[in-house]
């Protein structure tokens, strides 16, 4: 039947080759209508009750899409004229951004900073800075009142005065949209203030999320500088042209139709899915090398391009349409996954892997027919032996001398090495820590997270059983004693905010500000008085960011030097164990913001990663088995994965890397490609098997043909990813970094370990010819006779 | 009696001045600007004034909050000022607390508050008269409005506004320090033309983009013998933060007088 089908393409190549440019034209286009999504929010798991509580957050107090812009004075502190009229027109300038949340931003010179002082006769509340103070006594009374405001310290200003920062908050909208844009506003405001007197910095999570973005473009150019690496290593394969043109179309094109396909059916892209094309790319070049090195075998046979095109498939292709269909297969059970990225990964992957197969089998034969023969010394440098081929031979030698505690014994000892380095990966997400100490994103962050607070927040959401719940004096009482705790407990966090704060220093202003009543009052009406005498001098808003309108909700704002998820985990466990201890029971509180919701992310894409390797791992085992017709095989096929994860886990344990979103990732990348090695491998020796008879010869013909474009594909994939090590983006570096070593480990496993398990357990579905159900195989499995 | 008439000539004096000055503005048979303006300060200003009323406070998602207060009002010596007194009555938790202001218009206002959780009298240094009045949209200086002076006007044109002919009057500070202190570039007022209270203003903030506008639905004429109005409801919108405010009077009586120790620190500390 593949014989008939490849001889019906090959007539027809022309059509063939016309269909699929169009098809391929018709993609490209689409590829404009794809949807990316910026959002990491679509990503969250909407259900986790982080996410919960910072949608809650948002709702009551606005938007969480936080920037954070320090001003640094090089001469002195930043209570000068110039750099508080800076100040000034910084925080103008932020407040007209399309999509700020008004309530939310706050700096000295925002109009809600306000002063509360006490006096002998009274209270006086006032606006921080209503004008810039134009002289030193003006400017000594500011400074005064800003320290006499502990709220306002390490939060707009330094303990120091060195530094100011501008807090701002943002939703997206019509005129807003994406974190780029966010950043690019924030850039046209600070930018005419950057002079020779000041250092201005910008971070918080949106610009983190853009610089993200940004990189994650990059994977673009990064995309075709693998592209490049992986041609260069083809051509020194092969040596011809047609060994860096052919895998390299079909991983082009298949790319294409899988961004094609996404954007006709309206599957949106996200920045996580970056680096997938170079899967899609690494799993179709890996297929086609394989179809190509076998076109060589057949053309040194029969010297005819057409026939060796036909014969090559006829055996070859059903391989590849097995390993290709448990790809496609394996990744496709992703789709049901919770987590769109997850989903998308699985679909994506799936599409690109399925149009990779139908092009193997439409154009890339059809083409490859009209492709001028191979010259004569191709095929024969081809046939003869190469600097890969003592290496492959001496493993056979070792393979058949039964010299088993040689490659078990050596191989123990890493593996032992590797099983326990496993145990020492921690998990932890630092969106931060990807991007490299130079790199814009740390320049600007750790000055100012260093000079402030902090850069990173942490919410504590309280939300009362009804109206005027937060007046109850017991509630602040907890809320003080949870900020206390923070303060005192962590290095890590900067700096805390609450209602708390502005009620103690109310009632030491109202008691002539004796420092004695800097403590919250007694009793729920005068905290009610307070907060209404506050509201009757100062705005409507100026509590908005502390407390929801009708008092049932606040929230304590705790800022934090650290992104890394593991260190907040570990403060929001010690929160939520202490939190039943101090909140009456009818009060509800939760944990959220930005890093709350970091560590929900990490907690369910890890996880979720490492349960879609499991599912993939599964969908492998059960098809493979069901193809090859024993239970046994599944588990064969699996070997070079399952050795490669582990590679991945040990290696990361001993070095420190730690798993997260985008090392979880390789992981998955690893099984999808070294299932293929397997089949390939198994195939071949069971084709050379019940071809000969010979099982010395099968073995030494598989590895010196399948063996050989295994050890062909991982240094193509692996090379190409390792161009990832000299971005300056972190999870790509690592992404990069593991991908050569899952690569190195998978095909080591396909073509040394599992050839050796074979060899010593000899399995009936390898050793033991049986009749095959189905076309496929029976044309495959169909005795050819030798040349 | 007599500082009312004290108050008349003032305003004539300042009128013919004004006459001398702008010469074109006098033969015009229409008023001017600068005269519908002076209607309308002194058709508000009632010698003494009792009510209650309803603040309603709504932020932009339609959260509310509901404030009621008992109110009492004298015009000072020089026509001009006013006293007031404010005795929140609901919500519960602020209940008995008590706010007294005393305007001096070339100056500072006094005020004080009164807590009952803490049974003191403390002054409250606020700060100016862009200020929000009690935590709502109208600033001070929206309710206890400056002397006509503060402000240039001129009259645009005439507008029928739900069946009633309105003037339309554009007023701008006179200065940049009441453009700072008052907050505005610039307001626009529709004053009645049957008795010079304003039906609606557009209030523009000092970039000049619009603020908040407040209408002023009803009117009722509490003192019929001196022709005093008084506004039956305000609403305020801000336009900028979504924010609104609705103010509604009952219970108006400009009847009754009300002695002058009424707004002292020591009556407000009674509690009622």
């Amino acid at each position: 039947m593949f014989h008939r089908y490849i001889t019906t393409i090959v007539r027809h190549r022309l059509v063939v080759i016309a269909a699929a440019l169009a098809v391929s034209a018709f993609f490209a286009m689409q590829i404009g209508s794809l949807r990316v999504i910026v959002d990491p929010n679509d990503n969250l798991p909407q259900a986790h009750p982080y996410v919960i509580a910072t949608n809650e957050i948002e709702r009551i107090f606005g938007g969480r899409n936080l920037v954070v812009i320090g001003v640094e004075s090089v001469t002195g502190d930043i209570f000068q004229p110039a750099i508080l009229a800076k100040l000034v027109r910084l925080t103008d300038g932020i407040l007209k951004i399309p999509g700020v949340v008004r309530s939310n931003v706050i700096s000295l010179a925002s109009r809600k900073a306000k002063d509360i002082a006490g006096t002998e006769d009274g209270m006086a509340v006032h606006q921080l800075m209503e004008a810039v103070p134009e002289n030193a006594e003006e400017m000594a009374r500011l400074k005064q009142a800003v320290y006499a405001n502990p709220i306002y310290v390490d939060s707009i200003v330094s303990q120091r005065g060195t530094m100011a920062a501008i807090i701002a908050d943002f939703t997206f909208g019509k005129d807003l949209q994406g974190y780029r844009a966010i950043k690019e506003r924030v850039e046209t405001v600070v930018d005419p203030e950057r002079d020779d007197t000041v250092r201005i910095y910008q971070s918080g999570l949106s610009i983190n999320l853009a610089w993200l973005e940004i990189y994650s473009e990059r994977m673009a150019y990064l995309f075709f500088a693998a592209l490049a690496i992986i041609m260069a290593v083809l051509y020194l394969s092969f040596r011809s042209m047609q060994g860096l043109l052919v895998p390299i179309l079909t991983a082009l094109m298949s790319v294409i139709w899988g961004l094609g396909v996404m954007g006709l059916l309206s599957i949106p892209m996200d920045t996580f899915n970056a680096t997938t094309p170079i899967l899609i790319m690494a799993v179709a070049a890996g297929h086609s090398v394989q179809i190509l090195k076998r076109y060589y075998e057949e053309y040194g046979r029969l010297h005819n391009s057409e026939q060796a095109v036909i014969a090559s498939f006829t055996k070859i292709g059903p391989v590849m349409v097995t390993a290709g269909s448990i790809a496609v297969m394996s990744f496709l059970a992703l789709a049901a996954f919770p987590t769109l990225t997850i989903r998308v990964f699985g679909i994506f992957t799936a599409i690109g892997i399925f149009s990779a197969m139908l092009l193997e089998m439409t154009f890339i034969p059809a083409f490859r027919s009209l492709l001028p023969a191979p010259r004569r010394y191709e095929t024969e440098r081809e046939r003869s032996a190469d600097w890969l081929d003592r290496p492959v031979q001496a493993i056979a030698m070792v393979i058949l001398n039964r010299r088993w505690h040689l490659i078990f014994g050596i191989l123990a000892v890493p593996a032992a090495l590797l099983v326990l380095g496993m145990s020492r990966v921690t998990v932890d997400n630092s969106l931060k820590g990807n991007f490299s100490p130079d790199s814009p994103v740390r320049l600007e962050d750790v000055p100012l997270n260093a000079g402030m607070g902090g850069t990173n927040t942490l919410y504590v959401l309280i939300e009362g059983p009804e109206a005027d719940s937060i007046k109850n004096p017991s509630v602040l009482y907890a809320m003080d004693a949870m900020q206390t705790y923070m303060g005192a407990h962590y290095d890590l966090v900067g700096k805390t905010q609450s209602l708390a704060d502005f009620l103690k220093k109310m009632n030491r202003a109202m008691h002539a500000d004796d420092p004695a009543f800097e403590r919250l009052p007694e009793s729920r009406e005068l905290n009610a008085q307070y907060l209404f005498l506050y509201s009757m001098s100062g705005d409507p808003g100026d509590f908005d960011t502390y407390v929801d309108y009708d008092y049932r909700s606040a929230v304590i704002w705790a800022y934090l030097k650290t992104d890394s998820t593991a260190a907040i985990e570990h403060i929001i466990g010690d929160l939520r164990a202490i939190i039943p201890q101090q909140f009456p029971p009818e009060y509800k509180v939760s944990i959220g913001g930005g890093m709350a919701q970091g560590a929900a992310l990490n907690d369910v894409m890890v996880k979720g990663k490492l349960l879609n390797i499991g599912v993939i791992a599964a969908s492998i085992y059960l098809i493979s088995s069901l193809v090859l017709r024993s239970a046994l095989a599944g588990a064969f096929v699996l070997i070079p994965l399952v050795l490669a994860v582990i590679a991945n886990f040990g290696i990361m344990g001993w070095t420190g890397v730690r798993l997260d979103i985008g090392t979880a990732a390789v992981s998955a990348m690893a099984v999808g490609v070294g299932a293929d090695y397997a089949i390939y491998v198994i195939y071949r020796l069971r084709e050379e098997v019940q071809r000969y008879g010979d099982e010395n010869r099968a073995l030494l013909v598989t590895l010196g043909t399948a063996g050989k474009a295994v050890i062909y594909v991982a240094l193509a994939v692996g090379a190409g990813y390792s161009v990832l090590m000299l971005t300056g983006f972190g999870m790509h570096a690592r992404l990069g970094f593991l991908v050569a070593v899952a690569m190195a480990v998978s095909c080591l496993a396909a073509i040394v370990i599992l050839p050796a398990m074979l060899y010593a357990s000899r399995p009936k579905f390898v050793f033991i010819p049986q009749p095959f159900a189905g076309n496929t195989i029976k044309d495959f499995a169909a005795p050819i006779t030798p040349a | 009696m007599a500082n009312i008439k004290l108050c008349c000539m003032w305003s004539m004096g300042l009128r013919i001045l004004l006459l001398a000055l702008s010469p074109w503005e006098a033969y015009s048979a229409e008023l001017s600007g600068h005269d519908i303006m002076e209607k309308n300060f002194y058709a508000g200003k009632v010698p003494h004034l009792l009510n209650e009323s309803t603040m309603t406070l709504t932020n932009e998602k339609g959260q509310q909050r509901v404030r009621k207060m008992r109110s009492a009002s004298i015009l000072q010596a020089n026509g001009i000022d006013t006293k007031l007194l404010i005795r929140f009555l609901f919500p519960g938790d602020v209940q008995g607390t008590g706010y007294l202001q005393v305007q001096h218009y070339q100056s500072d206002d006094d005020m004080w508050i009164y807590l009952p959780a803490l049974k003191k009298v403390r002054r409250l240094v606020a700060n100016n008269k862009r200020d929000s009045f009690v935590g709502s949209d109208f600033s001070y200086g929206d309710i206890l409005l400056p002397v006509v002076d503060t402000y240039r006007h001129q009259l645009l044109r005439r507008e029928m506004i739900d069946g009633e002919e309105c003037y339309v009057v554009e007023s701008t500070p006179a200065n940049e320090q009441i453009k700072k202190d008052y907050g505005y570039s610039k307001w626009v007022v529709w004053v009645r033309t049957s008795n010079f209270m304003e039906k609606k203003a557009e209030y523009y903030d000092g970039s000049g983009r619009l603020l908040k506008t407040q209408v002023v639905p009803a009117v009722k004429e509490v003192d019929t013998k001196g022709h005093k109005w008084w506004a039956l409801r305000r609403e305020v919108i801000n336009h900028q933060t979504g924010h609104r405010t609705e103010l509604a009077f009952d219970l108006l009586d400009a009847s009754q007088s009300v002695p002058d120790d009424f707004f002292t620190t020591r009556y407000l500390e009674r509690e009622k």
